[in-house]
């Protein structure tokens, strides 16, 4: 690459302060070798720049003192950009959950609001019949049939329980309680004493009896 | 560090600054630039409470504004700009613009002898007393290391003038030696 004169010019400072890409400089540096007015030129720059070496050297400053000046500046009002602390997610800090969700007035009303609506969509599914069966409570009894409490032996075989039942054409209405009470339905066809009578006088049946 | 990478890394400080308000970003800035800026200040202005308050004032100015910075120069060249537009405002605020002159001059006072004088302060005295204009291209090209383009987009000048003045400068620099009997053949 070939320059002018007035380029080089140019360029001497940049090529004393090294800031010449490789091609630029070799350009400058053949230049340099033919041209003495050029090397001149570049004495005189360098020469230029040690003097604002010292210059510089003599300033002094007390960068630390001047920094503390602008913080004063530009803190606190000055900081626009900065999301307040507080509202910023404190992962480590215990119990954070519950105080940031509920630091919005307006999303706490809202997570009430909306706890009342599931309560309320859930009530009518809750099961009404209590959680416990007692003896003298009385499961209704199904149409055209009679209800029966039993109370079958510990050891009592789930299959055992089946055909016990099946065979007084019976079937479970609930059951087992607590206290492993089912009631069973049986058909009140005339034989209602004799089922019964089997069933109490089986060796798997603890208990049986009429349910009133 | 080359020119490049020192820019991106003021780039990223400029976007520290203006997007989460990090003033650890502005304290890094300040720490790589406040020398330059400072001397850019303490030349035009020549007084040092003055280029101190105008310092505290630019980085002032850089924190608010860090946003607006295009990426059309440098960053340290924005910087000096912001920096220079606040010194000639502290400037006409005392009335001293009438100082600022076109042409490189040769003020008087007292002239060091030779005795007394090494090369480097010849120069130095030659350069306090080139005009403000003048003194402003060189230092510009010489201590910041700007080049032209540079120079011309932070001062607001065509290129064309900048390798005007920075010729007169430099002739006026020769002949400051030349009156202070160091000849140009002695450079």
């Amino acid at each position: 690459m070939i320059y002018d004169r007035e380029k080089l010019q140019e360029l001497i400072p940049l090529y004393a302060s090294g800031q010449l890409s490789e091609s630029e400089r070799h350009a400058v540096e053949r230049s340099l070798e033919k041209n003495p007015d050029l090397r001149q030129e570049l004495a005189d720059d360098l020469e230029l720049k040690e003097a604002y070496r010292q210059i510089e050297s003599e300033v002094r400053l007390d960068p630390e003192k001047l920094f503390s000046r602008i913080e004063a500046r530009i803190q606190p009002k000055e900081k626009p950009a900065k999301v307040p602390a507080r509202r910023q997610p404190q992962v480590n800090r215990p119990g954070f959950s519950i105080r940031d969700l509920f630091f919005s007035p307006r999303l706490a009303w809202g997570i009430v609001a909306i706890q009342f609506l599931i309560i309320f969509a859930l009530f009518p599914a809750v099961d009404q019949k209590p959680a416990f069966t007692t003896l003298s409570s009385s499961p209704e009894a199904v149409a055209g049939g009679v209800n029966l409490h039993i109370v079958f032996r510990e050891e009592t075989t789930e299959a055992a329980m089946r055909s016990l039942i099946l065979a007084a054409h019976g079937e479970i209405v609930s059951g087992p309680s607590a206290t492993g009470l089912y009631v069973v339905r049986v058909e009140n066809d005339g034989a209602l004493q004799e089922v019964l009578s089997t069933l109490q006088n089986s060796p798997v049946i603890r208990f049986a009896a009429k349910a009133d | 560090m080359d020119n490049k990478m020192t820019n991106d890394l003021h780039v990223a400080c400029l976007n520290g600054i203006s997007t989460r308000g990090d003033d650890e970003a502005l304290k890094t800035l300040y720490d790589m630039l406040h020398k330059k800026v400072y001397f850019f200040l303490f030349r035009i202005l020549g007084e040092k409470e003055a280029a101190e308050d105008i310092m505290v004032e630019t980085f002032t100015v850089i924190w608010k504004s860090a946003g607006s910075y295009s990426g059309r120069s440098s960053v340290s060249t924005w910087i000096l700009g912001i920096a220079r537009n606040l010194a000639l405002d502290e400037l006409r605020k005392r009335k001293f613009h009438d100082c600022v002159d076109d042409h490189p001059h040769i003020a008087g006072g007292e002239i060091p002898s030779m005795e007394q004088a090494d090369r480097s302060r010849v120069i130095r005295v030659a350069l306090d007393r080139l005009s403000p204009k003048h003194q402003e291209v060189i230092d510009l090209v010489y201590f910041h290391e700007l080049n032209y383009p540079e120079v011309s987009e932070l001062l607001g000048i065509p290129v064309g003038t900048v390798k005007t003045r920075i010729f007169h400068a430099k002739n006026a620099i020769r002949a400051a030696l030349a009156s202070l009997k160091v000849g140009q053949n002695d450079l």
